[in-house]
């Protein structure tokens, strides 16, 4: 136990054990998918890090991994900025098939700007393996070719996802009572 | 001066004509929407401007100004035209306007099958949703017109012109009309204050403070979205008169997905759950979300406004 309860950092709701055998799980079902395709695996900073990390390492196949960050502007003024690309794919992704690594898809308004950007990159596929997936505060809906985990519509914490910026590291995924 | 009225058979892109008109012209356009939302909403109740929505005959009831609505919308129709034209799509503005020299009245219509297959495409769903879509929607413009003004919608006599847009594009309609009225469109310079892009609306025309909310969301994420551009109706009494209808608060036609915001307390998110369990059942192809008021808040949260 990194954090103490008294942080916020409620129960556990996916352990260290689970995350890893269901990972691993992922990464034998995108081998097995893609083989031959040598796919393009990219995920979103900061909160998909981890994942992106352990399921890549977990994908037997050639891939590229690569990664992109999505911001506000002006900085500060959330609800007044509208979301841009704050660091850009590395690698052309033009006809070649991609997997978006998300960390958690709640409301489809992340993963539908996110998948909009890439399509005008014209890849030969696109994909989606989300983590987790909390379908009740779903009002887009996208199709996730993989999900990691349902779960229910509680804030999470850890394995990349944070409230404000703390927790991330978490080895675990925690309810977390916003105060 | 020139106003141009214009009625149309649903599906027969009479809509698409009045923003057309209304961009190359630059005149204003007023349709229902508009009226709904600008006029309407200082001079009837949320659940009357749902009843008007509905019912061409709630019309003939009195508005907090005393005189029927059809009067009020009459009114507002002759003052907003006083001093310079505009483009009115519905409304039965080719009666309010029957005797106005400046006016010209424009009947839009299609063969049944090309109406059917817009229908279809624009709102994805099959050949008898839309039949009975268009119906229905040609009813309600029937009965506006018959219940107000006596009047038989489909009598030639009350239009100038009309057009059959089976084979004419939207364009070549609007160039024989700039043809038509060559001095009258060159001298439009006043124009009055509404935005021709119609579904563009400004935050205080929503009648939630969350809508408005809502929308800075979708627009953080350049979701493209429509605020209530379609009614489902729900419930039809014996002769066939719709007498329940819905109308989500958005559509994102990226996604075809309409979306219901409700800040409602628990009776009234009863009601409205009822409403969307009957919607999902007479119309299985058409995408919804309802975001109920912890959602709503958990979303401002989120996106740092409460």
């Amino acid at each position: 136990m990194i954090m103490e309860k008294s942080d916020g950092v409620g129960r556990t709701v996916i352990s260290k054990e689970r995350l890893r055998k269901r990972v691993i799980d992922l990464g034998r079902e995108i081998s097995e998918d893609y083989k031959g395709l040598h796919p393009v695996v990219v995920s979103v900073l900061r909160g998909g890090m981890f994942f992106l990390s352990d399921l890549t390492r977990a994908i037997s196949i050639p891939i590229h991994v690569d990664t992109l960050s999505i911001g506000r502007y002006p900085e500060g003024q959330s609800i007044s900025g509208a979301v841009k690309i704050t660091k850009d794919l590395d690698i052309l992704i033009t006809g070649r098939h991609v997997i978006i690594a998300e960390d958690i898809v709640d409301t489809g308004l992340t993963l539908a700007y996110l998948t909009r950007i890439l399509k005008n990159h014209k890849p030969e596929s696109l994909h989606v393996c989300a983590l987790l997936n909390n379908v009740a505060r779903r009002f887009i809906n996208l199709p996730l070719r993989y999900v990691g985990f349902n779960i229910p519509d509680i804030f999470v914490v850890g394995y990349g996802l944070d409230f404000n910026e703390d927790f991330r590291h978490l080895e675990y995924i925690a309810e977390y009572k916003i105060p | 001066m020139l106003i141009i009225t214009i009625s149309r058979q649903t599906g027969s892109l009479g809509e698409e004509l009045a923003k057309e008109l209304s961009k190359s012209f630059g005149l204003p356009l007023i349709d229902r929407e508009y009226v709904n939302t600008q006029w309407l909403s200082g001079i009837a109740k949320s659940n009357q401007i749902n009843l008007l929505r509905d019912s061409p005959k709630a019309h003939l009831t009195l508005s907090s100004e005393g005189i029927p609505f059809y009067v009020s919308i009459e009114n507002r129709l002759k003052d907003a035209t006083k001093d310079s034209g505009a483009i009115i799509l519905g409304l039965g503005a080719e009666m309010v306007f029957k005797d106005n020299p400046n006016a010209f009245h424009l009947r839009i219509i299609s063969p049944e099958q090309a109406r059917i297959n817009r229908i279809c495409e624009q709102y994805g769903i099959d050949v008898a949703q839309a039949q009975k879509f268009i119906a229905l929607s040609d009813r309600k413009h029937r009965k506006y017109l018959f219940d107000i003004y006596s009047q038989n919608w489909g009598d030639n006599s009350l239009y100038h012109i009309t057009f059959n847009t089976e084979k004419l594009k939207i364009t070549q309609i609007s160039q024989m009309i700039a043809n038509m009225f060559p001095d009258e469109i060159k001298n439009n310079t006043s124009f009055i204050k509404i935005d021709a892009d119609e579904n563009k609306l400004k935050k205080r025309d929503f009648v939630h403070k969350s809508e408005a909310e809502f929308v800075k969301i979708l627009e953080m994420y350049h979701v493209e979205w429509k605020y209530e551009p379609t009614t489902f109706p729900i419930e039809w009494d014996e002769e066939g008169n719709v007498t329940k209808a819905f109308t989500p608060d958005f559509f994102l036609p990226a996604f075809q997905t309409y979306v219901e915001l409700t800040t409602m307390n628990q009776k009234y998110v009863t009601g409205k759950n009822r409403k969307m369990r009957k919607l999902k059942a007479l119309y299985p192809e058409v995408n919804i979300s309802i975001l109920y008021k912890k959602d709503i808040n958990k979303l401002l949260r989120k996106f740092g406004v409460l």
